[in-house]
């Protein structure tokens, strides 16, 4: 019995003729397991190529033929069962929360929107609290020392400066950031649940948003974003997708 | 400001990668936790810092310059 790398999953009565036909025209050697009300298309892992890209871009490549034709919700890349019967287990076992999330996600797909400052970061990243000593630069050559008494306050106070500084850049990159993600709900229409976003989740990416959209209307929210980026000098906005709606599958 | 621009314009395709690995990697349904890190012996939390550490380090490669 080979173990099986799970691919996605659908409804219990998803794997009709038209299903399975385009799954196999996408790659055949597709295994679904079915149990109760849902069920999984995986792969033989025995038929594993070696990791990297390729396997990651296999993995999506097969996901989105399956959302393709169904309401899917794609499993986390490298989740596996060691047999048919350990999937329909760990199936079954979440048969309740599976069917409310394909229910609640449907035929809609994820488009993919990420701001990246076109400048770096301007102030200095504030030091770990807790730092009680400040080294006092000395003449070229002679390095650095701890300073005496009148220079930590004279290194203290800019110091603090510093920090300030710091601080407020940072909140005002974090406002840009949630300014930033209300015109793009305001451009896609995704709002509420449908719209996730990690605000300055990196130095260089000040939005990662991940929108969920009918699939009939992906290629306009695509389309109006793009119109957005063209209107922003601050950030360069990527948008990416339509994907298969990998943001909105978790079950709790 | 220029250089900054075109660095990160020149590698978008990369950027797409990170952001379509972090959800490949990171999201979707979780079935079976922790034991979702290691598949037949490969480590996929390393393949996954392999795929994104690349990304990120073409990210802020310098575009190429005329041949």
């Amino acid at each position: 019995v080979s173990p099986l790398l799970l691919r996605a999953i659908v409804a219990g009565d998803g794997a009709g003729d038209a299903e399975a036909r385009a799954v196999d025209e996408a790659r055949g050697g597709l295994i679904w397991v079915a149990a109760g009300r849902v069920g999984a298309w995986a792969s033989e892992l025995a038929e594993r190529t070696e990791p990297g890209r390729a396997e990651l871009l296999e993995h999506h490549r097969l996901v989105e033929a399956v959302c393709a034709v169904a309401a899917c919700l794609p499993v986390q890349l490298g989740t596996w069962a060691s047999s048919e019967e350990e999937t329909r287990r760990l199936l079954l076992a979440r048969e309740e929360a599976l069917v409310g999330a394909l229910a609640r996600v449907g035929r809609r797909v994820e488009v993919a929107a990420s701001c990246l400052w076109r400048e770096p970061a301007r102030g200095v990243a504030p030091p770990p609290s807790g730092t009680h000593s400040y080294p006092v630069p000395l003449p070229e050559g002679e390095g650095t020392r701890q300073g005496r008494l009148g220079q930590v306050e004279r290194e203290g106070t800019q110091y603090l400066r510093e920090r300030r500084a710091a601080i407020e850049a940072r909140e005002a990159r974090e406002a840009r950031a949630r300014a930033l993600a209300e015109a793009i709900e305001r451009a896609s229409g995704a709002t509420g649940a449908d719209a996730r976003h990690r605000l300055c989740p990196s130095e260089a990416v000040a939005l990662s948003s991940a929108l969920l959209v009918g699939r009939d209307e992906a290629e306009a929210v695509v389309g109006r974003l793009r119109e957005l980026a063209g209107q922003l000098a601050d950030v360069e906005l990527v948008v990416n997708g339509p994907w298969p709606p990998y943001s909105f599958a978790g079950i709790s | 400001l220029d250089k900054e621009r075109v660095s990160l314009s020149a590698e978008l395709p990369d950027f797409t990668l990170l952001e379509l690995a972090d959800r490949l990697l990171h999201r979707g349904v979780v079935l079976v936790g922790e034991a979702t890190i290691s598949v037949a012996g490969v480590d996929l939390i390393y393949l996954g810092l392999n795929v994104v550490l690349t990304a990120v380090e073409n990210l802020r490669k310098p575009p190429p310059g005329p041949a």
